[in-house]
């Protein structure tokens, strides 16, 4: 038929109900592609089977109300808490609390750890190994609020704060938006999480990477609690999300404003260098996504769209419209699904460039 | 008038109780009915009545006690008293009133009123019901559907009473007036509808154990009754049988009078079809009347006849039938073959367009609504088109030019009407595709045979040229019709425009050698109706083994047609359930075509897939991640963007063009702008005013009202001097409803607060109060980080301190130190007088008080307007109120007080609350003293206390009793202070 109607972009292949509030947080099961976890404001984590479409089970998680709920969802990738085969993943509640859920028999949620952090942030917190990146706490005076604690989940102890010893820049960052912990591998290895385990497990290689309130956006080794690596100023408005490439050598970062900016990473000049923007009419990019395979990376918009591009090419490939208010999360499987959760309480499926 | 022996015939066949007495005396009858009817048969109505009644008398005394006895000779002389010659008429008019009164109720009535004792009788009456019911169907089908042909003997009969008439008296015309007409008419219209019902009656209502009084009855009988074709043609074939044996009769005898006896057929089939096509046999007459009553018959003398006779029934159809008849003769034409389309329809139509000064009804029918508003296939839209082709040869051959065919000939009003329709914009907007072919088809077909018009030399088969003039008018028409197309943006009807562009230049342009010529195809899916080929072809019947085969490559042609037609349905009913089907269930297995659709796309993908896999490391690699259409007008992010600009606002208010949304934006930016006072506030604020006063809730927006009463206040104490007089004004305008004055007046009383400060006052009140509430709240919240915080100095800034500039959100605003002041007093004066002034008109409370003089209290001021009143008393309280201590207010006050004691008994609790509360905000200014009161109330200071203490004793209403006192003690205290 006509080339225009072909080349439209396509509509979400399923639709998942369920939810009664909005949806901060998707997740893929690492290990089965067909497992969901989304968590919701009103403190819901919820199961789905995204083969049969259908609500495994439903959990209340954190509480709900005024400073309650979840805000996000994090892979566990490490056996440190499992029982029994399946996957953990750990929600971190608005108000700081963070629990580990066991998924037993792919079927139910077992809660199998806590930790009060009393960290009240708008910042989605990051987990590796036994480590947690969350920001700081707000209301312990002895921490700062731009402050980024990590934590030891099996001791509970904070056992790092990151802040620049550089007072000027420190009092301009603001609250940490944005953190991701992550290994740097100096061989530009394939690194995904499967081999984190088997790879040599010290501090030495874990690197944090923290967009901030002001638009800034700093690499961490965590041996170095002072300096950051690598610091640019790169949006105008809070840093809401980022990605990074496997070999951390390109990312993406979105925020409030209107730009998703591309970067390299520079290590020698300590400067993220600006490859490509992508101005949009209407800012806000709420969670960034770059797909296993690295071909494409997708946004969620406040602006109810999400955007597919050409990571490497740095094109815009497709906008997705479904939503009727601001998609808050997205998130690829190994079967390369894209799941969007929303203010609208649905969860769109799509199988854009799926092959 | 009745001779004796009838009489004393009747009445011992009335009281006889022995049966052979009854039959001698039914033979007498009968003879001496023979006898009378003769006698009188040329005579006036009043016989009809007498035997009506005697034929009435008969079924109801003879038949219900007697006819089961008789034998089956006594049957059929009794039968024989409907059949008599001459009083055909008569008894069939009897028989049907009689079916017609027949009610199943009473038989239902005996049931109810009847209990088990009196069964037996029940159970007679069934019977007798029965037999009743039995014989009237019987003789009823014997008068219709015998080859006796009663009912056409009956018209015949019927004509030959009025000729007898007519010759009696030469001043009676031929036209039908009588009502005995329209009575036959109804009776035969009216009987199968009365079979159905009585038939569903007892098939619904079945008494149990009883056999149904419509049991007895034969079933091909009922059958003939209850199935509308089957009687109606039997009516018409018994119509063109008394046809057919009159003209053959008058033949052989008298020709003169033949042309009477037609027009009278005429005029009785006229009335008869307008009610067969009222009730909706339309296609009976068309299909057998027509078709049969020339078949058979090759005599010319009787065809020309019988011609003239059809022309004669469908001019005198009555109006609203011709509409539906024409159309059904219209359409059916290609139905028919084409010898009888030749033979009888062409020329039957050629009769009536002879006629053309009497006929414009029927013209109007033809060129008009059936040409341009009906749409119809190809085939007989042709058939049709050649029709109308003929009627315009004929004209050109008829010598006699009526004035008419000088003035508006008729090619030039058919090409008139089609193109004025064809060049109407709105028209092609909003009709559909097939309509558009249908009538651009008709419009190619007639311009093609105006161009073959040869002015100069007069053959008979060509149309009567136009004369220049009209030619150029048409011409003219047709060109800016084109133009219209051709700037149209859909593409079908933009082609069309293109071929009729083709065709003109083809047809009427001096230079054929180069001929206009567009690109474009009428080969897409939606120009298959736009068929341009113009040959009727006409249904052969497949009897007519001559001429099937002559015309039997017409036929193949025309399954073709079909096929492709019913073809060109089938994709569209595939592209249709495929379009649906993607609504379906997502996991459907996928169907076969919708593969093929799909297939080369998916080989591409692999293919690049493979090549990719195969370099994984090009760089190319992502070719095949192809973008898609990234267009994105974001429409639906847009809509919030809030007006600048007041005059934008009344645009938007006042065109007809807006949307929902950016009527809601308008609406909601108007007050907020107002507030700003932009430099162009005076010169809109009353436009505006006015049109957010009419403004209706076009979109059922919920908060519609309360942003209008917004934007009005704002509107209202921003542009005080220009709004308030112009709302004082509409308050007293008759054009204004009620909710809108109410919506006036809140307006005024807003916009006094709001000048007056008066809300500012309440506003600042309730700020302290909330501070207060959250200096409290977070003293709660942050107490142990107070306590915590003791040893750190540093901490103990504010969150917001230390990170400076960085944060947009959290910094509470310091409350700004307000002014009070009071603006009102400037217009306090348009506030008051012109609201005190002319409201009578509205609330009317003076009509009748005026009238009668007195103070009495408005007893007509109950409802809406007693509501209106009380809001407008309160609205003056608050004027004065808010006036404050300005200088008028003492004037104002005093005013107020004289307007408010007219109202003192007034009945209604709302105005009477009013009134006190208005009264305390004259006695509770901070300006008044014993000398102020001394000075202003002489008169009225002791009336008033009266009037309060009788309030605040007596009234019913509490609050007027709370207010009553409280303004009394207030006076009492204002008099013993001073």
């Amino acid at each position: 038929m006509s080339k225009d109607t072909s080349n439209k972009a396509p509509d979400p292949y399923y639709i998942l109900r369920g939810h009664k509030y909005h949806i901060n947080s998707v997740l893929f099961d690492k290990i089965n592609s067909n497992l969901l976890y989304s968590g919701s404001g009103d403190g819901e984590i919820k199961l789905w089977n995204i083969e049969e479409k259908k609500c495994i089970t439903t959990e209340i998680a954190h509480s709900d109300g005024i400073g309650g709920g979840i805000l996000s969802l994090q892979w566990l990738s490490n056996n440190e808490f499992s029982q029994g085969d399946g996957g953990n993943i750990l929600s971190q509640g608005r108000d700081g609390v963070i629990k580990i859920w066991n998924i037993v028999d792919n079927s139910t949620f077992k809660n199998t750890y806590r930790l009060d952090t009393n960290s009240l942030s708008l910042g989605k917190c990051s987990s590796i190994y036994n480590l947690l990146s969350i920001s700081g706490s707000g209301i312990d005076p002895t921490s700062s609020p731009s402050q980024v604690e990590i934590w030891d989940l099996k001791n509970k102890k904070v056992i790092n704060k990151l802040k620049p010893n550089n007072q000027q820049l420190f009092e301009k960052l603001g609250l940490p938006m944005s953190l991701k912990l992550y290994y740097h591998n100096n061989d530009d290895n394939n690194n995904n999480n499967n081999n984190i385990d088997s790879s040599n497990q010290s501090n030495d290689q874990i690197r944090l990477c923290t967009g901030y309130e002001n638009g800034e956006l700093l690499i961490w080794d965590l041996r170095n609690t002072s300096i950051p690596l690598v610091s640019t100023k790169l949006h105008n408005e809070p840093i809401l999300s980022f990605a990074l490439s496997n070999n951390s050598t390109k990312g993406i970062s979105g925020s409030g404003d209107t730009n998703i900016i591309e970067f390299n990473i520079n290590y020698e000049t300590k400067q993220f260098n600006i490859t490509k923007t992508h101005k949009l009419n209407n800012g806000g990019i709420s969670e960034i996504k770059i797909r296993n395979d690295e071909k494409i990376y997708a946004t969620a918009g406040w602006d109810k769209r999400i955007r597919i591009f050409n990571f490497k090419k740095q094109i815009p490939l497709a906008i997705l419209k479904y939503h009727t208010e601001s998609v808050y999360s997205i998130d690829f499987n190994s079967n390369n699904i894209l799941a969007s959760g929303s203010k609208d309480c649905r969860i769109a499926l799509w199988d854009i460039y799926k092959k | 008038m009745v001779s004796f022996p009838l009489k004393e015939l009747i009445n011992n066949i009335c009281q006889t109780k022995d049966i052979k007495e009854i039959i001698e005396q039914l033979r007498e009858l009968k003879q001496s009915f023979i006898n009378y009817n003769s006698e009188i048969s040329n005579n006036d109505n009043d016989n009809q009545v007498v035997i009506t009644s005697i034929l009435k008398l008969l079924i109801e005394n003879v038949l219900d006690n007697w006819y089961y006895a008789f034998t089956e000779f006594d049957k059929q002389l009794f039968e024989s008293f409907f059949f008599l010659p001459n009083l055909l008429s008569e008894s069939f008019i009897t028989l049907t009133t009689l079916l017609s009164e027949y009610s199943y109720n009473k038989n239902n009535n005996n049931n109810n009123n009847n209990n088990n004792n009196n069964n037996n009788n029940n159970n007679n009456n069934n019977e007798l019901y029965s037999q009743k019911l039995n014989f009237l169907f019987n003789i009823l089908y014997k008068f219709i559907n015998d080859d006796n042909n009663s009912l056409s003997k009956l018209i015949i009969e019927f004509q030959n009473r009025k000729f007898n008439k007519q010759n009696n008296n030469s001043n009676i015309d031929l036209e039908i007036h009588e009502t005995s007409w329209d009575l036959i008419i109804k009776s035969i219209c009216l009987i199968p509808d009365k079979c159905r019902s009585i038939q569903h009656y007892y098939k619904n209502n079945r008494v149990r154990n009883t056999q149904s009084p419509i049991s007895l009855v034969k079933d091909y009988i009922l059958e003939f009754f209850t199935n509308n074709s089957l009687f109606y043609s039997k009516i018409i074939q018994q119509c063109i049988h008394s046809v057919n044996s009159s003209i053959n009769f008058s033949n052989n005898t008298n020709t003169n009078n033949i042309h009477d006896i037609i027009k009278l057929y005429s005029n009785q089939y006229s009335i008869l079809f307008s009610k067969m096509i009222k009730i909706g046999e339309k296609d009976i007459i068309v299909n057998i009347f027509f078709k049969d009553l020339f078949q058979n018959d090759n005599k010319n003398s009787s065809l020309i006849l019988k011609r003239k006779l059809s022309s004669n029934i469908i001019i005198g159809i009555q109006g609203s039938c011709l509409d539906t008849f024409l159309e059904a003769i219209v359409k059916s034409l290609s139905k028919f073959g084409y010898n009888i389309y030749k033979d009888v329809f062409k020329l039957i139509f050629l009769e009536i367009f002879k006629r053309r000064n009497e006929i414009s009804m029927i013209e109007h029918i033809m060129i008009n609504k059936i040409l341009i508003l009906k749409v119809m296939d190809n085939n007989s839209q042709n058939c049709y088109l050649d029709l109308l082709y003929s009627i315009l040869l004929i004209e050109n051959n008829s010598s006699d030019f009526s004035e008419k065919e000088l003035e508006e000939p008729l090619l030039y009003s058919i090409l008139n009407n089609l193109l004025k329709s064809w060049k109407d914009s709105y028209f092609i907007r909003h009709c559909t595709n097939e309509q558009h072919s249908y009538i651009t088809r008709s419009i190619i077909f007639f311009i093609e045979k105006l161009s073959k018009v040869n002015p100069i030399s007069t053959t008979t088969s060509t149309i009567r040229p136009l004369s220049l003039n009209k030619f150029e008018d048409i011409k003219h028409l047709l060109l800016s019709g084109i133009d219209i197309h051709l700037k149209f943006t859909i593409s079908n009807i933009n082609n069309r425009g293109m071929f009729v562009a083709e065709q003109f230049s083809k047809l009427f342009h001096n230079n054929p050698s180069e001929p206009l010529k567009f690109n474009y195809s009428l080969d897409t899916l939606d120009q298959q109706c736009f068929s341009l080929d113009f040959n009727p072809i006409f249904q052969e019947s497949i009897n007519n083994n001559t001429t099937t085969l002559s015309l039997s490559p017409s036929n193949i042609q025309e399954k073709e047609v079909k096929q492709s037609s019913s073809n060109s349905k089938e994709l569209y009913k595939k592209l249709l359930e495929k379009e649906f089907k993607k609504y379906d269930d997502p996991d459907r297995i996928m169907d076969d075509d919708e593969e093929d659709d799909d297939d080369e796309p998916k080989i591409k993908e692999i293919n690049s897939d493979e090549v990719e896999d195969s370099d994984d490391d090009n760089d190319d690699d992502d070719d095949d991640l192809k973008p898609y259409d990234l267009d994105d007008d974001e429409s639906d992010l847009n809509g919030i963007k809030k007006k600048i600009y007041l005059r934008d606002c009344l645009l938007e208010l006042q065109s007809q063009k807006h949307t929902a949304e950016s009527w809601e934006n308008a609406l909601h930016s108007i007050s907020s702008i107002v507030w700003s006072s932009p430099g162009d506030l005076d010169e809109l604020s009353e436009q505006l005013a006015s049109s957010l006063i009419h403004l209706t809730n076009e979109y059922d927006l919920e908060s519609f009202s309360s942003i209008r009463h917004e934007s009005l206040v704002a509107l209202a104490t921003q542009s005080t001097s220009i709004v308030i007089p112009y709302l004082t004004d509409a308050f007293k305008q008759k054009n204004f409803s009620i909710g809108q004055r109410i919506e006036i007046l809140e307006t005024i009383t807003e916009s006094a607060k709001e000048l007056s400060a008066l809300n500012l006052q309440q506003n600042e009140e309730r700020q302290q109060q909330q501070q207060q509430q959250q200096s409290e709240h977070s003293n709660s919240i942050f107490n142990i980080s107070i306590n915590n915080n003791n040893n750190n100095n540093n901490s103990q800034l504010p969150i917001i301190k230390q990170i400076g500039i960085v944060r947009k959100w959290g910094q509470r605003k310091t409350p700004r130190p307000i002014v009070k002041s009071n603006r009102f007093h400037k217009f306090v004066k348009i506030y008051f007088y012109p609201l005190l002034s002319g409201f009578d008109k509205v609330t009317q409370c003076y009509d009748n008080i005026s009238s009668i003089g007195g103070v009495s209290g408005g007893g007509d001021m109950m409802g809406y307007d007693s509501y209106l009143l009380s809001r407008l008393i309160h609205t003056l309280g608050v004027i004065v109120e808010c006036a404050g201590n300005s200088n008028d207010n003492r004037m104002i006050s005093k005013e107020l007080v004289k307007f408010l004691w007219s109202f003192k008994s007034h009945r209604d609790s709302n105005v009477r609350r009013s009134l006190l509360y208005s009264l305390s905000r004259v006695f509770y200014r901070e300006s008044i003293t014993k000398s102020v009161i001394d000075q202003d109330y002489t008169d009225e200071i002791e009336d008033i206390a009266q009037f309060l203490y009788d309030v605040s004793q007596s009234d019913s209403d509490k609050d007027s009793r709370v207010m009553a006192i409280a303004t009394l003690s207030k006076i009492v205290d204002i008099s013993k202070n001073n």
